[in-house]
């Protein structure tokens, strides 16, 4: 982790984070969609990964988000929304293990992008169980916060690929090669 | 000159440093920072005795986390019966923030939700029979989250950063106190982005955001320029921080009273 990014990765990273974070706080509360900030998850955390071609900037990512979301009181604050946003996260970096390579970066953002949606809804299906409640109504919840974020997350992730070209053509990305130079 | 200060590496950095500043200003500045060092001692107190508020402040913020992860995590695990002192302890959670000038339409508006759903989807399918063991259910899920809300409204941003930096590198921890400084910077850039869309003649009013055909609008004017000046400015920053050696040294000095 310390060697891997360097700084200029590792404060755009941070500047994702917060930017998804000051969005998140504009928004609060006015859509009233369940799961319209998959959206927001979905497209900084790919954005990430896309400019900076690494395994684990995702998981950066939201591990940044999470702690940001508790530092300035971004939706109820507190040590919970660190697991709200790593755990997508994470989930994502660790599918991305396995796919590195294998499809286009529109699909592979697609891809990501649903397991993202499914870690995000199973944060609240664990903690609904643990609480006690049905598992029947729990699981219903489940599936539809995973749909609807779903949804909102492959419309995140659409827009990935367009950015990474619009950023490439400003010439601010940094292979990992030129990186390590 | 005046931003080194946040970019300290080491001592022999900031001696180099003020050497150099004292030749740009000259004799005259020379005698003010001398008359300024004679009469140090009633600052020199004061300085201490914010160092000390600073770090009971800093401790309290990292009580106040490890309590408010325990209530949470016991709102999981304590019997029905032993339910009702939780809630009191959280009551008592409420009214201190209340005191504290905290916004309870968030939590008010959380709770009718997550009522409305539970209750309904309890109802669907079981009748009115397990209504309380609905209610019950919404009640654990609000002294879940009733905690991390008391703790965001009750603890200051720059105390809980400063917690978190205990335990994380220290790039990263440059990298949160970068992105915290820089917030309201990044908020007005969004401003100023979308204002400039607007009288370009985008359709992203408010009025206009109603459709969602013009979401599509927002995102190509505002956050696609607003991704460049982000990348762009990172690699401003980084590179200003390394010609300040920021990566040479593993050590780093931090200004104690932000």
């Amino acid at each position: 982790m310390k060697q891997g990014f360097t700084l200029h990765n590792a404060l755009f990273i941070g500047f994702c984070a917060t930017l998804l974070v000051a969005i998140k706080s504009m928004m609060r509360m006015k859509l009233g969609l369940t799961g319209h900030s998959m959206f927001l998850i979905s497209l900084f955390y790919l954005v990430c990964y896309g400019a900076t071609n690494k395994v684990g900037s995702m998981t950066l990512c939201g591990l940044l988000t999470g702690m940001l979301a508790m530092i300035l009181g971004v939706g109820k604050g507190g040590p919970f929304i660190l697991l709200k946003f790593a755990l997508p996260a994470l989930a994502m970096d660790l599918v991305l293990i396995f796919m590195a390579n294998m499809f286009t970066l529109r699909w592979r953002c697609i891809l990501l992008a649903i397991i993202g949606s499914i870690a995000w809804a199973s944060k609240s299906w664990i903690q609904n169980l643990l609480v006690g409640m049905d598992p029947q109504v729990a699981f219903i919840q489940f599936g539809l916060s995973s749909v609807k974020g779903g949804v909102f997350a492959i419309a995140g992730a659409l827009l990935v690929p367009v950015i990474i070209n619009r950023l490439d053509a400003h010439d601010l990305l940094t292979t990992n090669k030129a990186a390590h130079k | 000159m005046s931003k080194r200060v946040c970019l300290k590496s080491d001592d022999s950095d900031v001696n180099n440093l003020d050497i150099t500043m004292n030749k740009n200003l000259g004799k005259k500045s020379i005698n003010t920072l001398s008359n300024a060092s004679t009469n140090t001692s009633p600052n020199a107190s004061s300085y201490k005795a914010r160092l000390t508020e600073s770090k009971r402040k800093r401790w309290l913020c990292g009580v106040a986390i490890i309590f408010s992860i325990v209530l949470s995590s016991s709102a999981f695990l304590v019997t029905t019966e032993q339910l009702g002192y939780l809630a009191v302890i959280n009551l008592g959670l409420m009214i201190h923030a209340w005191i504290c000038k905290a916004r309870l339409k968030p939590l008010v508006k959380l709770f009718a939700i997550q009522s409305v759903i539970t209750v309904s989807l309890y109802a669907l399918f079981y009748g009115s029979e397990r209504v309380l063991e609905a209610l019950i259910v919404v009640l654990r899920i609000i002294l879940v989250m009733l905690p991390s809300w008391w703790l965001a409204s009750t603890q200051k941003a720059h105390h809980m950063s400063q917690v978190l930096c205990l335990f994380l590198p220290s790039k990263w921890a440059f990298v949160i106190t970068t992105s915290i400084k820089l917030l309201p910077f990044i908020t007005q850039e969004v401003r100023d982005i979308y204002h400039i869309q607007c009288l370009r003649g985008a359709r992203i009013m408010p009025k206009e955001l109603i459709n969602p055909i013009n979401w599509i609008e927002l995102v190509r004017c505002v956050l696609f320029p607003l991704l460049i000046q982000l990348l762009s400015l990172s690699k401003h920053i980084a590179k200003s921080a390394q010609q300040r050696h920021f990566d040479k040294h593993s050590k780093h000095t931090h200004w104690p009273l932000s």
